[in-house]
């Protein structure tokens, strides 16, 4: 019993290749390939995007010469940061130093591998999909905290600290807004949580429930917010004070890595919205037989490139606009609001059920 | 999990010694950060072993109770309390030497243990599901013959109590400042 | 130490801020969205591109000049009142005498390297006879190309 991937590539592998093992071990290079260009190839667009997003809220520009409007900026940026010399501060504890920010990468791959980006688009298929994604969301604190401790600097010590209390604080209602979904759909797989909102527009789950269900998806917009550790809540790397927080003392490839880790984290925690409030990779059908026939014409992915770069937008919008609270507000909002109004949510997700007031 | 049992073994014996010496280092590592970080590499490994006897829901408990938050917690307190570098723990000889008895019996029972069971060479064969989120969740919700519904509302109530009281410890008095 | 606040009057702000916590963020987001959708807005110059239509705003000080009508002709009467407002000695008028005996100005002495673009001189003057252009390439490498005589004519 080989795990398989049902595409028309991997089958032809399959069919083309003598023996099983082979073809298991060439369509698992294939799928890290796959995953490795999703990841690095989105985390080039997207620190651009931010860049322009940023830049025109702002009025202004962004970058404007390298390419056509800038396009290539990045690209330069990341060689620049690649060629750089790495090296670790006197007194570092070089092993962990260099061990962070691998520990800080494995989650953000392993989320990659469970996202369904079309229905034959996915590189494992877990009926614990989303408790897993729970659970590997763990090596991200772990690596702030390695990294900040193994810098030998009070900064990073301090901004791992926080960015460790925050992260393990947002955990919880990141943890149960997903489970909400577990409860509406019945099901902790990606696959059956999007093919559970089969249908028009209003069969995803933020239209499906009525108010809790938009209630629900603004409330992860925040804790996932708070989860990605970025602006308004990036509490670990305030620049005001702490200078970079953790990564105060990386550089070159190692710093390139945590920037990697944090858009990858980005693209799976908007991909995880997609999934789970806006119908993944299904087209936003709305009842018009015309524009919904044309609609269905479009591959899956395409649909969910487009919903999941609508999402990242959204997050640096927020990103770009709002302040920065202190970091007892921070755990206030956390303990004194998200949390209780997460258990009266899943409570009233509950009682949905059973009165059966699901659209 | 593959066909031909070669490949499995492989992995399994790649596993394990990735967790033994992981579990080696853990103890003979000086630097506490470090043993921890070598807990979670042989704590991982041991989820694979479950993924490997097909016991997805083992194993992704495995990774987020112990690798996800035991350990996060433990490396927290650590940061949170300990002067790492500034003393350096030594292990004396009685102490040692108990840690020696104490491991050489365990490993006596164990192996007694195993080598009782004369057909066990490999993996027991799983039912279908038997490890499934649902069945799962139907055993721990289920009234009846099968169900450990009273378990799980008692175990969930001492989690509230464990929680109150936490917090009943950490709060400030009224007249303190 | 915080003021002592009752449960109740607790709980009504907590609930009260639970309503104007979102209508402000949606306050601050919508002024966010109006300039991420308005591209006419944006401000920065791409400057050595536009350097042909670059147009500088009025407010703008670049170096000081005297105001001249066509024939070069000026206004200065060689007061020297922006040379006493002057905080950094940056002008020198020389003034000279004209036929008639009378005070003009001979040469208005101005040092670009140690003027600080303040524009004190320019509100002093009384006769409005100078003003801060909106030249902004100033720099040189010469430190002569900062010693510059204003005027092209003396007074009369």
């Amino acid at each position: 019993m080989i795990p398989s991937i049902p595409h028309p590539l991997g089958n032809l592998i399959r069919s083309v290749v003598p023996y099983p093992e082979l073809a298991f071990a060439i369509n698992a290079v294939i799928a890290i390939i796959g995953i490795c260009a999703v990841a690095f190839g989105s985390a080039i667009v997207l620190v651009y995007m931010e860049r322009k997003v940023c830049a025109h809220v702002q009025c202004r520009l962004g970058p404007m010469r390298l390419g056509f409007h800038g396009t290539f900026q990045t690209v330069a940026d990341t060689l620049k940061l690649l060629f750089k010399e790495v090296y670790a501060p006197g007194g570092a504890d070089k092993f962990i130093f260099y061990l962070a920010p691998m520990i800080i990468l494995t989650s953000p791959f392993l989320c990659l591998c469970m996202i369904p980006f079309d229905y034959n688009l996915q590189v494992m298929e877990s009926p614990v999909a989303i408790p897993l994604i729970i659970a590997v969301n763990g090596f991200g604190i772990l690596g702030i905290l390695l990294g900040g401790w193994a810098s030998n600097n009070k900064y990073s010590l301090l901004g791992a600290l926080r960015g460790g209390a925050q992260m393990i604080s947002y955990e919880i209602s990141f943890a149960l807004l997903l489970l909400f979904i577990v409860m509406m759909s019945g099901s902790a797989s990606l696959q059956e949580v999007t093919a559970s909102q089969a249908g028009n527009i209003l069969d995803w789950w933020i239209f499906k429930v009525p108010v809790i269900g938009f209630l629900a998806f603004i409330m992860f917009l925040v804790s996932s917010t708070a989860e990605l550790n970025r602006a308004p809540f990036d509490i670990a790397e305030a620049e005001q004070e702490l200078t970079g927080g953790y990564h105060t003392e990386y550089n070159g490839t190692a710093f390139a890595m945590f920037y990697l880790a944090e858009y990858i984290n980005l693209v799976t925690t908007s991909a995880l919205a997609v999934v789970c409030f806006l119908g993944g990779y299904l087209p936003p059908l709305i009842g018009i037989p015309v524009i919904d026939s044309a609609f269905s014409l479009v591959p899956g992915f395409i649909w969910f490139a487009l919903k999941v770069f609508f999402m990242i937008w959204v997050y640096m919008m927020i990103r770009w606009t709002f302040v920065r609270p202190r970091i007892d507000q921070l755990m206030d909002l956390e303990w004194k609001f998200l949390l209780p109004v997460n258990l009266l949510l899943i409570a009233a997700g509950a009682v949905f059920i059973s009165f059966g007031w699901i659209l | 999990m593959f066909s031909n049992p070669f490949f499995t073994d492989l992995l399994f014996y790649a596993v394990a010694g990735a967790i033994l010496l992981t579990a080696i280092l853990v103890v003979t590592v000086k630097n506490v950060l470090q043993s921890a970080v070598f807990l979670i590499i042989s704590f991982i490994g041991t989820a694979v072993l479950y993924l490997m006897l097909h016991a997805e829901f083992i194993a992704m408990v495995q990774v987020m109770v112990y690798a996800g938050g035991v350990v996060i917690f433990m490396v927290f307190t650590i940061l949170l309390t300990s002067h790492l570098g500034e003393t350096s723990f030594t292990v004396k000889a009685p102490r040692m030497f108990i840690a020696f008895v104490f491991s050489v019996a365990f490993f006596g029972v164990m192996t007694k243990l195993l080598l009782k069971e004369p057909g066990l060479t490999a993996a027991v064969p799983h039912s279908e599901n038997s490890s499934s989120l649902t069945s799962i969740a139907m055993r721990l919700l289920n009234i009846g013959e099968h169900g450990f519904v009273i378990p799980f509302e008692i175990v969930s109530i001492l989690l509230l109590i464990t929680l109150v009281c936490s917090i009943t410890i950490a709060r400030k008095d009224k007249g303190e400042k | 130490m915080a003021k002592k606040t009752t449960s109740r009057a607790y709980l009504a702000r907590y609930f009260k801020r639970c309503i104007t916590g979102p209508i402000s963020l949606l306050q601050g987001l919508s002024v966010t969205l109006r300039y991420f959708f308005n591209p006419r807005k944006i401000v920065t110059e791409q400057y050595p591109e536009n350097r042909k239509t670059l147009k500088m705003h009025s407010r703008f000080r670049g170096s000081l000049e005297l105001i001249e009508d066509e024939n070069g002709e000026n206004v200065c009467t060689a007061c020297g009142i922006c040379e006493r407002a002057c905080p950094n000695a940056s002008i020198n008028i020389l003034a000279t005498k004209n036929i008639a005996g009378k005070r003009v100005l001979g040469r208005y002495l101005y040092r670009l390297g140690t003027c600080t673009l303040c524009s004190l001189c320019v509100e002093s003057c009384p006769f409005g006879a100078i003003r801060m252009n909106q030249k902004f390439e100033l720099s040189s490498t010469d430190p002569k190309d900062f010693d510059l005589i204003l005027n092209q004519k003396e007074g009369r």
